[in-house]
C-alpha cells in the first residue's frame, strides 16, 4: 500500500471515529472496566504480601517462641540461660524474655463503658525481637522501666476512640498510664489466648516494660515467654528441637513463626482473598469481553454493505479490513488507556480499605506493572479479536450477498425463535415486537445477556458474601441469645467449688439475675484420624439460664454423650450415635492431668463455631470436676442493664473476664462492616458494566432499527411508545441476563465460600443469598437495563424521519 | 395495554383529521407557493421551489420526475413528515406548515398512510400483525378482524401467518398496501411502490392502488417511471424542484393492463 493510500484509509478511519465516538467511547469504557478491575483487584495480594513481609521484618518478628504453660513461670534469665546452653545457640541473632499474662482492662472514658479482657506483654524496652510500632503518642523509654506505664494496642484504642495517652484500670484495681498506641507483629490481628479471633474492640493488649509488667501482674522477677530471631541460614528446626528438649520438663512448648495464628492467617487470607478478587476481576472482564464481542460484531455487521460495495469495486479484503480493524484498535487503545486509570482508581480505593482494615507499620503499594501489562494485553486483544471474527465472516461473503438487504437478518425460524415467534402478547400488535426481536437474533441476545449475566454474577457473589457472613452472625445470635440476649459469660480465674464465696459473690451481685455454673476446658476430639480442637463446656443441660439447642439428636438423650457443632461433626466425619475420643483435662488433687474418654455423639448444635462442645454435668465426676465451676452464665436482673452488670461483676474477686455471650456475633458484625467497604468498591464495577452494556446494546439497536422506528413514526406512532418498545425489549434481555447471572452468582459464591474452609476452618460457613439479594439484584438489573434506552431517547426524538426512510439499506 | 389518544386537543388539525375520518371519500390537499431548502454543508439545496398544487378527493395522482427533482420531498410535505421552508401546506383547508411535532404525529395517525419502495415491513411481525399494526395505530378496536379482511382483499388471505422473509417481493408490497389500507386514512402516499418489483407484480400493485382511488381515497404515487403515469387521473411533473407540468396523462388515461415497461 502506498503512503498516499495509507493516509486515505487513516483519514477515513479518523472520520469513522468522529462519527462513532460515543459508541467507541462507551465500548472503550466497557473494556476499561474489565481491564481496570483485572488490574486494580489483581494487585492487592502482591501489595499485602509485600507489606506483611516488610512489616514483619521492620518489627523483627520472632523465628521461634518458647511459651510456658498457663500458670507456669520461670525466673528472669533462666530461659536465656537455657538457650545459651544449647549447641546451636550460636545461630541465635537476638533473644528476649517476656512476661505475657491475661488481665481485665477498664478503659472507660466519659460516658463510654469499656471493660474487656486483655493481656499484658512485658518486655525489655530495648527489645530486639517482636518490637512495638508506636503510631501515636510515644514509645516506651528505659526510664519507664518499673513504672506503671504502657503502650496500648492501637486498633483497640481506635475502635473505642481513645486518645494517644490516658489512664487505664486493670483487674484488681491496678492503675496505669498508657503513653502511646501501637502494636507488635503478633497483634497485627487481634486474637485472644484461646486463639479465637475476638475483633479489635473486645481485647486490649498492653505493652509494658518487663519490670513494670512483673510488678503490675504480681509476678516480680518472673517470665513465661522467650522470643528469638535466628541468623540468616540458621537451622531453625534443629534449634527448635534442642529448645523443646530443654523446656519440656517445665511444660514449655516451642513454636515457630509459621505456627503463629496471626502470621499464618494473614498470609493465608491474602492468598485466599486473591482468589476472591481474581474471581470478581475475571467475571467483570468476562462481562466486558461478551459485551465487546457482541457490540463490535454488530458494528461490523452494520458496515457489511459498505464492505460489499468495496468488494464489488474490486478492493482487496485486506484493504477493506483496515477501517473496521482500526475501529477495533481505537476501542482497544482507548479501553486500555482508560483501563489503566480505572485500575489505578480501583487500586487506590482498595488500598484505603485495606489500610483501614489491616493496619501495618509498612504498607507497600507499588504499581503492579506485570498485572497492568497483562490487563493491557487482554484489553487490547479482546476488541481486536472481537473485530477480526465478524470481519472475517463479512469478507467471506460474495459482494452481492453483502450488499443485499438483511443478509444477516435472522428469521427466528429455528430453536427458540420457532417456539416464540407465534407467541402473541395481548394488546396492540407492536407490543409483540420486543419479544420477537429478542428471539429473532438469538446469538446477539445471548451475547448481550451473557455480558449482563457476568456482571450480575459478580454482583450476586459480592452481595452473597455479605449475606453469607450475616447468616453466620445470625445463626450465632439465634443460638446464644435464644434464652436471653443480655446473657453474660463470666470467666473465673481458676476452678472454684460451686458453693464458694467467689461463686456466691457473683450470683448475689447487685443486678445479677439467674446464674448457672459450668466448667470450660480445652480438649481435642478425635475420630477416624481427624482431630478437632474444642472448648468443652460441662454444664447442666437442664439449667434455666442457657443450654445448647439441637440441630440433630434428641433432647431426651442429649445428656448421654457429647454435643458437637455441625462443623466439628463434618470435619470429624461423624454423626449422632457415632463415638469419638475426647482428650480432656481431669482435675485431681495434684493438679490437672490429661485423659482420653470415648464419648457417644449425642447431638449436634447449630452454632457456627466449630470449637463449641458440650457435655452434661452428670459426666463431671468422671473428670474430677463434680461441684466445680470456672465459668458462670449470668442474666441481668430486671431493670439492670448489661453494661451495668458487667461493671459490677468486673470488680468481683476471682473474676478474670466478663463478656457478652453474643460476643462472637458482635465480632462477626464488626468484621463484616470492615469487609463491606471493600465489597462496595467491587460492587460499583459490575453495576456500571451492566449499565454500559445495556446502553450500548440499546444504542446499537436504535441504529439497527432506525428504519423500523422511522416507519412507525411515519404511521404516527408516538416516540414514547417506540421508546417503550425498546425498554420492553431490554427488559426481556435484562431479565434473561439477570436469571443466568443469579445462577452464576450462586455458583461463584459457592466456589468462593469453599475457599474459606482453608482460612477459617473453625467456622461453619454456608453459601447464603438472602431473598432480598435475589429480588434486589434481579429487580435492579432489569430496571437498569430497561432504562438504558432512555439514554438514546433524545436521538430518537430528533430522528430525521424522511432521511431515515430514504435509506434503502 | 396502551391506547393511543385520538381526541387530543390539537387545534386546527383536530378538525382536519376529524373531517378526514368523517368523510370516507377522501380529502383535499393544497400546496401554495411551497419551497423546501436544505443546508448541506455550506451549500443550500433547493428541493422544491415555489410549488403550488391542489389535489381533490378520489384522485389517483402520479408525481413524475427524475432523481433529485423533489418528488419525495413533495410526498414528505404532504405526509407531514417534514415542514416547508416557505409556503403553505393545507389539508382540508387547515394549514399544517407550522404544526408542532406532536400535531404532526397525530395528523399522520389520522390522515395519511405510507407505502414504501422497500416495503418497510416489520420483520418480527407476521403479515397479519403487520397489517394489524396499521389498524392499531389508527385506533381501530377490531384491529385483527380488519387486518384479516384487508389481507383477504389484497389476495393474501392464505398468507396471514407468514413473516415478511417468507413472502415474495410482490406479496410484501401487498402486505404494505394492506397495512396502509387498514388505517382507513383518506390519503395514501406511495413512494416508488413498484421500484423493487417485476413488471407483472408491479402492474398488480398499481391496480390495487388505482382501486383505492376509485373507492374514495386520494392516492399519490411518486415514480420516475413515465409509463405508470398513463393510468393516473392526473400527472404532476417536477424538474429541479419546480412544477413543470400538471394535468391529465398525455394521450389520455389507460387501463393498467395496457401498461408496458
Amino acid at each position: 500500500m502506498t503512503r498516499a493510500r495509507a493516509r486515505l484509509w487513516l483519514r477515513w478511519s479518523w472520520r469513522d471515529l468522529r462519527r462513532r465516538w460515543v459508541l467507541v467511547t462507551a465500548l472503550a469504557l466497557v473494556i476499561a472496566l474489565g481491564t481496570g478491575a483485572f488490574a486494580g483487584l489483581g494487585g492487592t495480594t502482591a501489595w499485602r504480601i509485600a507489606s506483611q513481609d516488610a512489616s514483619y521484618a521492620s518489627l523483627r518478628m520472632h523465628d521461634l517462641k518458647v511459651r510456658l504453660p498457663d500458670g507456669g513461670f520461670a525466673p528472669q534469665g533462666a530461659l536465656l540461660k537455657a538457650l545459651g546452653s544449647l549447641p546451636s545457640s550460636g545461630d541465635v541473632q537476638a533473644a528476649d524474655e517476656r512476661l505475657v499474662v491475661p488481665t481485665q482492662v477498664d478503659a472507660s472514658h466519659g460516658p463510654a463503658s469499656v471493660l474487656v479482657p486483655g493481656e499484658l506483654v512485658g518486655q525489655s524496652v530495648t527489645a530486639r525481637v517482636d518490637t512495638v510500632h508506636v503510631g501515636a503518642g510515644r514509645s516506651l523509654a528505659p526510664t519507664d522501666d518499673g513504672l506503671p506505664t504502657a503502650v496500648l494496642e492501637s486498633k483497640f484504642a481506635g475502635v473505642h476512640h481513645l486518645p494517644a495517652s490516658g489512664p487505664l484500670v486493670l483487674s484488681g484495681g491496678q492503675r496505669l498510664t498508657y503513653v502511646g498506641t501501637g502494636y507488635s507483629p503478633e497483634y497485627f490481628r487481634i486474637t485472644g489466648h484461646s486463639g479465637q479471633v475476638l475483633g479489635d474492640s473486645g481485647y486490649a493488649v498492653l505493652y509494658l516494660p518487663l519490670r513494670s509488667a512483673q510488678q503490675v501482674s504480681g509476678h516480680p522477677g518472673q517470665v513465661n515467654d522467650l522470643v528469638l530471631r535466628l541468623r540468616p541460614g540458621a537451622d531453625r528446626d534443629r534449634l527448635r528441637r534442642e529448645l523443646a528438649a530443654v523446656v519440656a520438663p517445665i511444660g514449655g512448648t516451642v513454636t515457630t513463626r509459621d505456627d503463629d495464628i496471626v502470621y499464618r492467617g494473614l498470609y493465608a487470607d491474602a492468598r485466599n482473598d486473591q482468589t476472591t478478587w481474581n474471581t470478581f476481576a475475571l467475571l467483570i472482564l468476562l462481562g466486558a469481553a461478551f459485551a465487546c464481542f457482541n457490540l463490535v460484531t454488530r458494528m461490523i455487521e452494520a458496515q457489511r454493505r459498505e464492505l460489499g460495495v468495496g468488494m464489488a469495486l474490486g478492493v482487496t479484503p485486506a484493504t477493506l479490513a483496515i477501517r473496521p480493524l482500526l475501529v477495533g484498535v481505537q476501542i482497544a487503545v482507548a479501553g486500555v488507556a482508560a483501563g489503566v486509570g480505572v485500575g489505578w482508581l480501583m487500586g487506590l480505593a482498595m488500598r484505603r480499605e485495606f489500610e483501614g482494615l489491616l493496619p501495618l507499620p509498612v504498607w507497600l503499594t507499588p504499581f503492579q506493572t506485570t498485572r497492568f501489562l497483562q490487563a493491557a494485553a487482554l484489553g487490547f486483544i479482546i476488541p481486536v479479536v472481537a473485530t477480526v471474527l465478524p470481519l472475517r465472516r463479512a469478507l467471506r461473503l460474495q459482494p452481492v450477498e453483502a450488499i443485499r438487504t438483511s443478509v444477516y437478518a435472522s428469521s427466528g425460524s429455528r430453536g427458540a425463535g420457532r417456539l416464540v415467534r407465534r407467541v402473541r402478547l395481548p394488546g396492540r400488535s407492536w407490543w409483540s415486537m420486543p419479544l420477537r426481536n429478542v428471539v429473532r437474533a438469538p446469538r446477539r441476545t445471548l451475547l448481550t445477556a451473557l455480558g449482563i449475566a457476568a456482571a450480575v454474577t459478580c454482583l450476586v457473589a459480592v452481595l452473597g458474601l455479605l449475606d453469607t457472613f450475616t447468616a453466620v452472625k445470625d445463626r450465632s445470635s439465634a443460638e446464644v441469645e435464644r434464652t436471653s440476649a443480655q446473657r453474660l459469660t463470666v470467666s473465673l480465674d481458676r476452678f472454684y467449688p460451686s458453693s464458694s464465696e467467689v461463686v456466691r459473690g457473683v450470683a448475689q451481685a447487685p443486678g445479677a439475675g439467674d446464674v448457672s455454673g459450668s466448667v470450660r476446658l480445652p480438649a481435642t476430639v478425635t475420630s477416624r484420624g481427624q482431630t478437632v480442637e474444642v472448648v468443652v463446656e460441662v454444664l447442666d443441660l437442664g439449667n434455666r439460664v442457657w443450654s445448647p439447642s439441637l440441630a440433630e439428636g434428641s433432647r431426651a438423650t442429649a445428656a448421654d454423650g457429647i454435643i458437637l457443632s455441625r462443623k466439628a461433626a463434618h470435619d470429624l466425619r461423624v454423626g449422632v450415635g457415632d463415638t469419638v475420643d475426647v482428650r480432656h483435662p481431669v482435675l485431681s488433687p495434684t493438679g490437672l492431668t490429661l485423659a482420653t474418654t470415648p464419648f457417644r455423639v449425642s447431638g449436634l448444635h447449630p452454632h457456627p463455631l466449630r470449637a463449641y462442645a458440650y457435655i452434661d454435668s452428670r459426666w463431671a465426676a468422671s473428670m474430677g470436676l463434680a461441684g466445680t465451676v470456672n465459668t458462670l452464665a449470668v442474666v441481668p436482673a430486671k431493670d439492670t442493664s448489661q453494661s451495668a452488670l458487667v461493671r459490677t461483676l468486673f470488680a468481683r474477686p476471682g473474676v478474670s473476664a466478663v463478656e457478652p455471650a453474643a460476643g462472637f456475633a458482635q465480632m462477626v458484625e464488626s468484621r463484616l462492616d470492615e469487609f463491606t467497604g471493600i465489597l462496595r468498591v467491587i460492587e460499583v464495577a459490575p453495576l456500571l458494566l451492566a449499565l454500559l452494556i445495556a446502553f450500548n446494546a440499546a444504542s446499537l439497536s436504535a441504529d439497527e432499527r432506525a428504519r423500523d422506528n422511522a416507519t412507525m413514526f411515519a404511521f404516527g406512532l408516538p416516540p414514547r411508545v417506540v421508546s417503550g418498545m425498546g425498554m420492553a425489549e431490554n427488559a426481556v434481555i435484562g431479565a434473561l441476563g439477570a436469571l443466568v447471572g443469579l445462577g452464576g452468582g450462586w455458583l461463584a459464591l459457592t466456589y468462593l465460600v469453599a475457599g474459606f474452609d482453608t482460612v477459617m476452618p473453625e467456622v461453619e460457613i454456608d453459601p447464603t443469598v438472602s431473598t432480598a439479594t435475589w429480588l434486589l439484584t434481579f429487580g435492579l438489573t432489569v430496571v437498569v437495563v430497561s432504562l438504558a434506552p432512555l439514554l438514546s431517547t433524545r436521538r430518537l426524538r430528533r430522528m430525521d424521519i424522511p432521511a431515515t426512510l430514504r435509506v434503502v439499506e | 395495554m396502551e391506547r393511543l389518544e385520538h381526541t387530543a386537543d390539537l387545534g386546527p388539525l383536530a378538525s382536519a383529521a376529524a373531517t378526514a375520518e368523517g368523510e370516507a371519500r377522501g380529502t383535499r390537499v393544497d400546496l401554495d407557493n411551497v419551497s423546501k431548502r436544505y443546508q448541506v454543508g455550506d451549500v443550500t439545496v433547493t428541493a422544491l421551489d415555489d410549488v403550488s398544487l391542489h389535489v381533490d378527493e378520489m384522485a389517483f395522482v402520479v408525481v413524475l420526475g427524475p432523481s433529485g427533482s423533489g418528488k419525495t420531498t413533495l410526498l414528505n410535505l404532504i405526509g407531514v413528515l417534514d415542514t416547508p421552508t416557505e409556503g403553505r401546506v393545507a389539508i382540508n383547508g387547515q394549514d399544517l406548515s407550522r404544526a408542532s411535532r406532536r400535531e404532526m404525529f397525530d395528523f399522520r395517525r389520522r390522515s395519511v398512510s405510507f407505502i414504501f419502495q422497500t416495503f418497510n415491513l416489520f420483520p418480527g411481525l407476521t403479515a397479519l400483525e403487520n397489517v394489524q399494526f396499521g389498524a392499531d395505530v389508527a385506533g381501530r378496536t377490531d384491529a385483527e378482524a380488519v387486518a384479516r379482511e384487508v389481507l383477504e382483499r389484497v389476495g393474501l388471505g392464505g398468507r396471514v401467518q407468514h413473516f415478511p422473509h417468507q413472502l415474495s417481493g410482490g406479496e410484501q408490497q401487498r402486505v404494505a398496501i394492506a397495512r396502509a389500507l387498514a388505517t382507513e386514512n383518506p390519503i395514501l402516499l406511495a413512494d416508488e411502490p413498484t421500484g423493487e418489483l417485476d413488471f407483472t407484480t408491479g402492474v398488480q400493485i398499481l391496480q390495487l392502488l388505482q382501486a383505492q382511488a376509485e373507492a374514495g381515497k386520494s392516492v399519490l404515487v411518486v415514480s420516475h417511471n413515465r409509463e405508470i403515469s398513463r393510468i393516473a387521473d392526473r400527472v404532476i411533473e417536477l424538474s429541479s424542484g419546480r412544477l413543470v407540468r400538471d394535468g391529465p396523462p398525455v394521450g389520455g388515461k389507460r387501463r393498467a393492463d395496457e401498461l408496458r415497461w
